[in-house]
């Protein structure tokens, strides 16, 4: 993992000297709330329904044990003894106390912690591959990269009033399990013909009000230039996005306004007319920031790990059910990626306790290297887990609630904290995930690879918009309602979903699931995941099924 | 036929936790809305709020719709409900 230098040190200690003053001079009235407001913001503190919610960035997603051991000492201290993993990996604690937030912050800061640009119209967490630096298919590991745009990003000067928020993504692969498409830039690491890794560039994706994919930007950039073109793309944005309506103004809407080849065009001239010489990436800097990336120290395969294994799943149905759905191909022979689900039936995804994060930091050490991901879809990868060790690893995962055999599954459900939290949310999306997922357990096996995103507005925290089935929450004269979409994804297949039909009332939303799920499994040819069956067979059987023949 | 007349109560988080807070007369605040007082005339009930009450001690003071039914007051809108009982999940 990336460690902090002397200089990210100070800046981190003067930060939350700056913030404890700003607190003290609010709680004084010194500061009127509308002073404070956009200060509390720029360190991701929120007022929410029921207290200040506060936004912890974890830097794609990448985790250490003493930070584990942090958040949990933060939700026990200063919360209600836990804390909600995000769509942007980051963590939320929903019951703070702006008293207590300077001292928060100063404790997150001791373990390299902090909840700068995680909320404000700025460059925010970088996200990336859950499998980076371990995964099988991937090009090269992305984590040197982000960690060069979080410096870079951080306190840009000339980034920090975007026009509006502003979020990266880097894949790993050609698999995507990073949702590039949706984000305002959306990276891939990619091979030229002559075999050189670089990265192909994508712009303007985004969900909102207004969902769009991003298009291609430069199909190829060498590695050195990666920081003086995003740069560029950035001053373009800056100059030319809106800034005279908020829902017009994310980078996808100019990207729409200019078309992407004016887009191109106007990014290749910013570039080609700026200094890249500050920016360029020479391989000495890019060599000492890999090197905090470096691969553990693998140990050969036990000869009989795979025998082990393979006892252990032919003795235990629930282990080897967790095998085939949560386990994942390691590059290295003899280790596996597995998934800890933070998606027990009937219980609020992404929520994870105080004593579950400790417990998930003592087994990093115990049976890995010391690192864990957080996931954009709620859920926590342990990225070295020994083949022989996965049954014993399994057996505290399942005694300790994040052993559901779900990952990827119908009731590995994305949810937004919805209206039982969110100021800005229509209706509650965690009543509704919690349902349907106990709902569709029984026959998730059936189903199959299933991505469904439950979001409480149209802000689509919850990413709805690119579910393979969406539900979106939307007000009708005081009563919820859920419009439905289907055949949306956020892999490298990316689509927005379509709707369905008119929206339905909460307790009609597992039932015109069932229905759109019944659809799918008839027409389903080859094994073809929901989106390829709706691209295939068109959006009439589904709305027909939910709604009846027109 | 004319509409019938809506009630107000007055609600703001507190600075120091965020916690939801309701206006309860003469300027003081309760965390629990059954404490709200209550007037046909939203205006004017966020007038009287803001006599007496420290400006840094709410944030966001705004008159919601309620009802009154055997002396309980209760919040029309869902999100005002979920606001004064806490979350359902």
């Amino acid at each position: 993992m990336y460690r902090y230098d002397e200089f990210d040190r100070r800046f981190l200690d003067e930060r939350v000297a700056q913030y404890r003053d700003q607190v003290r001079r609010r709680t004084i009235g010194q500061l009127s709330e509308d002073e404070f407001r956009p200060l509390r913001l720029r360190n991701g503190l929120y007022l929410q329904l029921h207290a200040y919610m506060l936004r912890i960035a974890v830097p794609y997603g990448t985790l250490s044990p003493a930070q584990l051991r942090m958040m949990a000492h933060v939700a026990r201290k200063y919360d209600k003894g836990y804390g909600h993993f995000t769509t942007r990996q980051n963590i939320q604690y929903n019951w703070i106390k702006l008293e207590d937030t300077p001292d928060i912050m100063a404790d997150f800061a001791t373990v390299e912690m902090h909840s700068i640009q995680t909320s404000g119209n700025c460059i925010r967490n970088t996200t990336s591959d859950p499998f980076a630096g371990v995964t099988a298919d991937e090009i090269e590991d992305p984590r040197p990269y982000c960690e060069i745009i979080r410096q870079w990003s951080t306190l840009h000067p000339e980034f920090s009033w975007l026009p509006r928020k502003f979020k990266i993504a880097v894949s790993a692969s050609e698999t995507d399990r990073a949702a590039v498409h949706i984000h305002d830039i959306g990276i891939y690491l990619k091979r030229n013909e002559a075999g050189e890794v670089g990265f192909q560039i994508l712009i303007g994706g985004g969900l909102g009000r207004t969902p769009l994919m991003a298009q291609v930007l430069r199909d190829w950039l060498p590695k050195e230039h990666l920081l003086s073109y995003l740069e560029a793309a950035l001053r373009v944005y800056n100059e030319y996005g809106r800034r005279d309506n908020i829902f017009k103004a994310r980078i996808k809407i100019l990207v729409q306004a200019l078309g992407i080849d004016k887009m191109r065009e106007a990014v290749e001239t910013e570039w080609a007319r700026m200094d890249h010489t500050k920016l360029d990436l020479n391989p000495e800097i890019i060599a000492s920031i890999r090197a905090h990336f470096a691969p553990p120290a693998y140990a050969a395969p036990a000869a009989d790990g795979d025998a082990q294994l393979n006892a252990a799943t032919a003795s235990d149905k629930a282990f080897a059910r967790w095998v085939k759905y949560n386990v994942h191909p390691h590059k290295q022979p003899g280790y596996a990626i597995a998934v800890a689900s933070l998606k027990p039936l009937g219980r609020p995804p992404g929520d994870c306790s105080a004593e579950q994060l400790e417990l998930v930091a003592d087994l990093s050490e115990q049976y890995g290297f010391g690192e864990v991901r957080v996931t954009h879809e709620q859920n926590l990868v342990f990225p070295d887990i020994r083949t022989e060790n996965l049954y014993a690893f399994y057996k505290v995962l399942a005694a300790n609630g994040m052993g559901t055999a779900n990952a990827g599954l119908a009731s590995d459900i994305i949810a937004c904290p919805g209206l039982d939290y969110c100021s800005l949310a229509n209706a509650r999306s965690i009543p509704v995930a919690e349902s349907l997922g106990k709902h569709l357990a029984a026959r998730e096996e059936e189903i199959g690879p299933m991505k469904i995103k439950i979001s409480g507005c149209i802000n689509a925290c919850g990413h709805h918009h690119v579910g393979h089935i969406g539900i979106l929450g939307v007000d009708k004269n005081g009563e919820e309602f859920y419009q439905i979409t289907v055949g949306g994804s956020a892999d490298e297949n990316s689509a927005v979903g379509g709707i369905v039909g008119r929206a339905v009332a909460s307790d009609q939303v597992n039932g015109a699931v069932d229905k759109l799920l019944d659809v799918y499994l008839k027409q389903r040819v080859d094994g073809e995941d929901l989106p390829a069956t709706y691209r295939r067979i068109g959006a009439e059987p589904f709305k027909e099924a939910v709604y009846g023949a027109r | 036929m004319s509409a019938a007349p809506v009630l107000y109560a007055v609600t703001a988080n507190r600075l120091r936790d965020g916690v939801p807070i309701y206006f309860a007369g003469n300027a003081n605040w309760s965390t629990s809305v059954a404490d709200a007082v209550t007037d046909y005339d939203g205006e004017a009930l966020l007038a009287k709020s803001a006599a007496g009450t420290a400006p840094i001690d709410t944030i966001g003071r705004v008159a919601i719709e309620v009802t009154v039914t055997d002396g309980k007051v209760s919040p029309i809108s869902l999100k005002e409900r979920i606001r004064a009982t806490g979350p359902t999940a």
